[in-house]
C-alpha cells in the first residue's frame, strides 16, 4: 500500500466510491446540523395541526400528533448515526484486540478466543437486545450495546483471518527474527497492513447498524418515545399507510438513502484498498 | 405452453366467479367471521377476568338468569320473570322450562343454585365475586322457581346477574368450561385453533328463537394493519371494536361497510398512586387535571372519536352528571397549584400497557405535562407486567388505563385497590348508594359520588373509549354500543 494509491482524484474516479461518499457525507452533514438545531422541536406536539401535507411551515408535513416530520427525520439521522457509530466503535474496541490476540498467540488460547467469538456470534442482535431490555430496560443505550455486542465477533473474525495470513509474510518474519515482541509486531506491522480491511468492514457494519437500530426501535426495543427515530416513525406511520403514505415514506427513504450510501462507500473502498483486486483490474 | 396455462387459469377464474355469484344468489349467507383483538386465556367467564372471554361466549354460548339488551336494559334470560319483595331483599325467579345444556343436561333451579353458590363460595375463582357478595341464601322452591335472599337491598342485583361472570353453568361440565365450554345458548363450542380462531356452531336444541347464523368464527387478528387488510379483503365480515381508529374514515367512505361509532363503558383515566408523594397532595392531583388537555389527547390518541369524561362514570349511564368543565385545560393554573404545593422539578414515571389509547395517549400526556414542569418518563409494559406491578403490586406513579366495567363506582370504595384512594367520606357515600334501591335516590347518590371523585381529583379522568364497529353493510343485528364488553351475535343476520 503506497501513498499514491490514496490520491484524491483517483479515488473519485471510482463511481460507487464517489456516489457513496457523497451520500454518506450528506447524511452526516444533516445529522450534525440536527445537533445544532432542527427547524422545529421534533418532540413538540401541536394536535390542532396534525396530519397536514407539506407546507411552508412544515416542508414534509406533520405527523399524527402535529410534529414536524422534517425535524423528526433530521433528529432521527443523529440518533441513527450515533447509535451505529458507537456500536461499530464498541465492536472494534473489543473485536480487533481479540482477533489479534488469537492470531498472534495460536494454540489453545486461540481456540478459546475464537470459540467465545462464535458463541457471541450465535445470538442475533435482536435476541441480545431483548435480553438487555430485560436487564436494563429499553432505550437507545440498549440498542447501542446490543448492536455493539453483535459487532464484536465480526471484527474479531476479520482481524483474525487477516492477521493469520500476515504471519508468514517476510516483513513479519524479519521483525520476529530481529527480536521484536509479539505485541509490538501486531501493533507496528500487522495492524497497519490489515487496516484497509477493517475500514471496509467498519463501513459495512455501519450500514447494518443503521438497519438494526431502525428495526429495534420499530419493535419498541430501541429508542424510546418521545425521542425521535426512523424506526419509531415507521411504526407510528404503519396504521396510517393508506391515509398518509408520506409518513412512512420519509423515514423509509432516509434509511434506504443512508444504507445505500454506506454500502456503495464500502464497495468502493474495498475495490480501492484491496491490493488483490487492484492487481486483477490491472 | 405459457399461453395454455394462462387460458386455463382464466377459465378457472371465470368458473369460480360464476360459482360464487350463483351461490350468493341462492340464499343469504349463514356464517360470520368476526375479528377480535386478543385471544382469551380460556373460555370460562366465571373463572377469568379477561374481557376477551365474554366477548366470545356471552349470550352466544352461555346465558345468565338475566341478560343485557343492546341499549343496556336488563331483560329476562334463563329466568322468564321475577318478583322482588317489598323490602327489596328477596328475589323470586321463575325459570324457563325445557332448557338443556349443550351436553343434554337439564337446566333447572338446582343448577341455578349450584351456579350462584359456586360463584360466591369462599374458594370461588370468579373474577367478579363482588357481584354475588350481597347474596345471603339461595333456595330451590321447585324446579322452576328460585328464591334468592339478599343481606341488604341491592339496587343493581338484576344488573349484576347479567354480567358474563354470572352465566349459568352445569354441575356436570363446570370444571371443564375453560377448554370445552358447555352452556345453554343458541351456539355451541366447536373448535379452538390456538392463536388463530375459535368456532361456534348453531345449537339445534336451543330453547329460544333459532338464530339466523349457523356458524360464527372469531378470528384473532390484533395487529391493526392486518385487521385492516382482512376487512378490506373480505376475510372478516365484522370487527365489533376495530383496533385502529385512523382507518375508520376509509371504511366510512367505502359503501361495502357499515361503520358505527358507539359507546363502551371504557373510562380511560390517568390513574394516580394516591398514596405516593407528591400525588397524595390534592393540589398536585388537581394541577395534573388542569395540565392535561383532554381535547388534544382525544384528537391525537383516538382520532377525535372519543367523548370526554369528568369523573369515573360513562355519559350514557343513569345518574350521569357532566363534570368535564371542572378542570379546563389551564397550564398556568396547573403551575400555580404545583408551586403552592411546594413541588418543583417533579419527575414521575407513567406506565403504559399495550393498547394504543395508552401508548399514544401517554406520549401526548407526557408532552403536555412537560409544559407545566413535570418531567414524565414513559415506561411501556406488557399486560402481565402491568397486572403484577401496577394492579396488584401498586408500585407505580401514574398509569393510563381504561376501566371497562359498567358503573364501577365501587372500586374507589375498596380498601386495597391500586389507586390507594382510601377516603372514609367516599366509602360512606358508596355504602349508602349500595343499600339504596329507589331509582331517584340512587341517581342523586351516583351524582354525588361522581362529584366527590372529581373534586378530589383522584385520577385524571380523560375520555370514554369509543366502540368503533365496522362490518359488512349487508349484516344486520350487531350492537352499536357496548354496555358490557361482549359480542352478542344472536340477532345477527345477512340480508340478501
Amino acid at each position: 500500500m503506497t501513498a499514491h494509491s490514496f490520491s484524491v482524484s483517483r479515488l473519485f474516479h471510482h463511481r460507487s466510491f464517489a456516489l457513496g461518499s457523497a451520500m454518506t457525507a450528506c447524511v452526516i452533514l444533516v445529522a450534525l446540523m440536527a445537533m445544532i438545531g432542527t427547524p422545529q422541536d421534533p418532540t413538540a406536539m401541536d394536535i390542532a395541526q396534525k396530519m397536514q401535507g407539506p407546507s411552508e411551515a412544515h416542508w414534509l408535513g406533520t405527523d399524527r400528533y402535529g410534529r414536524d416530520v422534517l425535524s423528526m427525520a433530521m433528529a432521527g439521522a443523529t440518533v441513527s448515526l450515533a447509535v451505529s457509530f458507537a456500536a461499530v466503535a464498541f465492536g472494534i474496541a473489543f473485536g480487533v484486540p481479540l482477533g489479534l490476540f488469537a492470531a498472534m498467540r495460536g494454540g489453545a488460547l486461540d481456540e478459546a478466543a475464537m470459540r467465545i467469538s462464535d458463541f457471541i456470534f450465535a445470538f442475533p442482535a435482536l435476541i441480545t437486545a431483548i435480553m438487555l431490555r430485560e436487564i436494563f430496560g429499553p432505550g437507545a443505550l440498549n440498542a447501542m450495546l446490543a448492536i455493539g455486542i453483535f459487532n464484536v465477533p465480526v471484527f474479531a473474525r476479520v482481524t483474525y483471518g487477516a492477521a493469520l495470513s500476515m504471519q508468514t509474510r517476510d516483513f513479519v518474519v524479519a521483525a520476529r527474527l530481529s527480536g521484536k515482541g509479539e505485541t509490538r509486531i501486531a501493533v507496528d506491522h500487522i495492524l497497519p497492513n490489515i487496516l484497509p480491511l477493517l475500514i471496509v468492514q467498519a463501513t459495512i457494519q455501519l450500514s447494518l447498524g443503521i438497519l438494526a437500530e431502525a428495526a429495534l426501535s420499530y419493535i419498541g426495543l430501541g429508542v424510546q418515545p418521545p425521542a425521535p427515530s426512523w424506526g419509531r416513525m415507521l411504526n407510528d406511520a404503519q396504521t396510517l399507510m393508506a391515509v398518509a403514505p408520506r409518513l412512512a415514506l420519509v423515514p423509509g427513504l432516509c434509511i434506504v438513502f443512508t444504507v445505500l450510501g454506506l454500502n456503495l462507500l464500502g464497495d468502493g473502498l474495498r475495490d480501492l484498498l484491496d491490493p488483490r483486486l487492484k492487481r486483477r483490474r490491472g | 405452453m405459457v399461453r395454455y396455462l394462462a387460458k386455463a387459469c382464466f377459465a378457472l377464474l371465470a368458473l369460480s366467479v360464476v360459482g360464487v355469484a350463483s351461490s350468493a344468489m341462492a340464499a343469504p349467507r349463514t356464517d360470520l367471521n368476526a375479528g377480535i383483538r386478543l385471544e382469551p386465556p380460556h373460555l370460562d367467564p366465571s373463572a377469568g377476568a379477561a374481557a376477551a372471554i365474554g366477548e366470545i361466549v356471552y349470550a352466544n354460548l352461555f346465558e345468565g338468569l338475566t341478560r343485557m339488551a343492546p341499549d343496556g336494559a336488563i331483560v329476562p334470560g334463563l329466568a322468564e320473570s321475577w318478583t322482588v319483595s317489598a323490602d327489596g331483599k328477596t328475589y323470586t325467579f321463575t325459570l324457563r322450562k325445557g332448557v338443556t345444556f349443550h351436553d343434554g343436561a337439564p337446566f333447572d333451579a338446582n343448577v341455578a343454585k349450584f351456579t350462584l353458590d359456586r360463584a360466591r363460595a369462599a374458594d370461588s375463582v370468579n373474577p367478579q365475586k363482588g357481584l354475588f357478595e350481597p347474596i345471603d341464601a339461595v333456595e330451590v322452591v321447585d324446579p322452576a322457581t328460585l328464591k334468592v335472599t339478599l343481606k341488604r337491598p341491592t339496587g343493581a342485583f338484576l344488573f349484576n346477574l347479567a354480567w358474563p361472570a354470572a352465566v349459568m353453568v352445569s354441575p356436570q361440565s363446570a370444571a371443564d368450561n375453560k377448554t370445552k365450554p358447555v352452556g345453554t345458548g343458541p351456539f355451541k363450542f366447536e373448535r379452538w385453533a390456538k392463536g388463530s380462531q375459535i368456532d361456534l356452531v348453531r345449537n339445534p336444541t336451543y330453547w329460544g328463537k333459532t338464530p339466523a347464523l349457523n356458524k360464527i368464527s372469531f378470528k384473532i387478528i390484533g395487529d391493526p394493519a392486518a385487521a385492516y387488510a382482512a376487512m378490506m379483503a373480505g376475510d372478516l365480515d365484522a370487527y365489533p371494536i376495530f383496533p385502529a381508529n385512523e382507518n375508520i374514515p376509509q371504511f366510512q367512505k367505502d359503501p361495502r361497510f357499515t361503520v358505527k361509532i358507539g359507546n363502551t363503558e371504557g373510562k380511560t383515566i390517568v390513574a394516580l398512586n394516591n398514596a405516593r408523594k407528591p400525588f397524595d397532595d390534592i393540589r398536585v392531583r388537581r394541577a395534573l387535571a388542569y395540565g392535561i388537555d383532554r381535547k388534544a389527547v382525544i384528537e391525537g390518541a383516538t382520532m377525535g372519536l372519543a367523548k370526554p369524561i369528568g369523573s369515573h362514570y360513562a355519559p350514557q349511564d343513569a345518574g350521569y352528571v357532566d363534570l368535564t368543565g371542572k378542570y379546563p385545560y389551564d397550564p398556568e393554573k396547573a403551575k400555580a397549584l404545583l408551586k403552592e404545593a411546594g413541588v418543583s422539578n417533579l419527575k414521575a414515571k407513567l406506565v403504559l400497557p399495550p393498547p394504543d389509547y395508552a401508548r399514544r395517549g401517554g406520549e401526548i400526556v407526557a408532552a403536555q405535562l412537560k409544559k407545566i414542569g413535570v418531567d414524565v418518563e414513559l415506561v411501556p409494559v406488557e399486560w402481565a407486567q402491568w397486572l403484577s406491578d401496577v394492579f396488584r403490586g401498586k408500585n407505580y406513579d401514574m398509569t393510563i388505563i381504561s376501566h371497562v366495567e359498567p358503573m364501577d363506582l365501587d372500586i374507589y370504595a375498596r380498601d386495597d385497590y391500586y389507586f390507594n384512594y382510601n377516603n372514609p367520606d367516599y366509602k360512606a357515600l358508596y355504602t349508602e348508594l349500595a343499600a339504596t334501591s329507589d331509582p331517584d335516590k340512587r341517581k342523586a347518590l351516583i351524582a354525588k359520588a361522581q362529584e366527590k371523585l372529581a373534586d378530589d381529583s383522584v385520577n385524571v379522568f380523560m375520555f370514554l373509549l369509543p366502540k368503533t364497529g365496522v362490518w359488512n353493510a349487508k349484516l344486520d343485528g350487531l350492537w352499536e354500543n357496548a354496555p358490557l364488553p361482549v359480542n352478542d351475535f344472536t340477532a345477527v343476520r345477512w340480508r340478501d
